[in-house]
């Protein structure tokens, strides 16, 4: 019985350890202004840790970093976070995956974009891994699911624990 | 004070000197010698055919963009120092050879690390493909200048 309380006790401790590392704004797919990002993650293997962040930028060139969200217990297609967007101006933002397999190997993928809203509409940026992360994409689509011409740099504005990585590229330490 | 105390002192200074060099984003001649590896900054060096190789390495707190200005900032003061107006930029000498030129750097990453290495050529007026020194010059001086040292 003592075993037991003490299984459940570590394992709430997990939950909350886990839960704490979680940040950003919620999901809020109907709010107007505003762009929700997917991840869809094809990283197979029993994970230690499978997790994406999303940042936001002041310019194309990666200057002022924001983080928006940053999760590190997801399902392999979950939505990341919902945040505001201004219309008219062009917004660049990363989307980056972290998928941890301790000793095993980490790796991820990650993709910058840059697209410019107009007023009173709900984007989808939709985090597309392929072969293991291997390669990844980012289709933006507004609420009639239509596809939202982008520009993606060579690098990807994210800072990995690997340094600045090819956009779309997979990056393993 | 013992040897064992002067010693421990003077490797803490030279290891906070080294970080201080090492963090910094800001423009700079790369450094030599015993810090070298730590610090970020442009080295030149004569290329074939009377080309001059130039290249910024920088450190994983630069930004690309940082890294591209820098390299063609350092090209244009090169090109200023030796007197010449105009200047011709390729990416890698195969392009100098096919007078490929270019209008801007692109750096690439080294272990994660932003890196740029171009080749320029120095001219007296200006043709087709070549960059003005004094525009490159007045254009990039703010963002240099922006990142105090």
């Amino acid at each position: 019985m003592a075993a037991m309380t003490r299984k459940s006790s570590a394992f709430s401790l997990l939950v909350l350890i886990l839960s704490g590392c979680a940040s950003g704004p919620a999901f809020q797919p109907d709010l107007p202004n505003s762009l929700t990002a997917h991840i869809n993650n094809d990283a197979t293997g029993a994970m230690l840790l499978r997790g994406a962040s999303m940042h936001t930028y002041a310019s194309a060139r990666c200057e002022g970093e924001q983080r928006q969200a940053n999760k590190m217990s997801m399902a392999n297609q979950e939505a990341l976070a919902t945040v505001p967007v201004k219309a008219g101006a062009p917004l660049t933002f990363a989307l980056t995956t972290l998928n941890a397999q301790s000793f095993k190997g980490n790796w991820g993928c990650s993709v910058t974009s840059t697209f410019t809203p107009i007023a009173g509409a709900r984007y989808e940026a939709v985090l597309q891994t392929k072969d293991d992360n291997r390669t990844c994409t980012v289709t933006i689509l507004d609420q009639d699911k239509k596809v939202i011409p982008a520009s993606h740099p060579d690098y990807s504005c994210s800072r990995t624990i690997t340094g600045i990585v090819k956009n779309g590229q997979r990056y393993a330490f | 004070m013992n040897g064992y105390a002067k010693a421990g002192k003077a490797g803490l200074a030279l290891l906070l000197a080294i970080m201080a060099v090492g963090c910094s984003t800001a423009y700079r001649e790369a450094s030599t010698g015993l810090i070298q590896a730590a610090a970020a900054g442009y080295k030149e060096e004569a290329a074939p055919g009377g080309l001059i190789k130039v290249t910024y390495q920088g450190n994983q707190w630069m930004l690309m963009y940082q890294v591209q200005d820098y390299a063609l900032y350092r090209c244009a003061e090169i090109a200023q120092g030796r007197g010449s107006p105009y200047f011709v930029l390729y990416q890698t000498l195969p392009d100098a050879l096919q007078n490929r030129s270019s209008n801007e750097v692109r750096p690439t990453t080294l272990l994660g690390i932003p890196h740029a290495e171009v080749y320029i050529a120095l001219r007296q007026s200006a043709a087709p493909g070549t960059l003005s020194t004094a525009e490159v010059l007045q254009k990039l001086k703010p963002a240099i200048a922006a990142v105090a040292k």
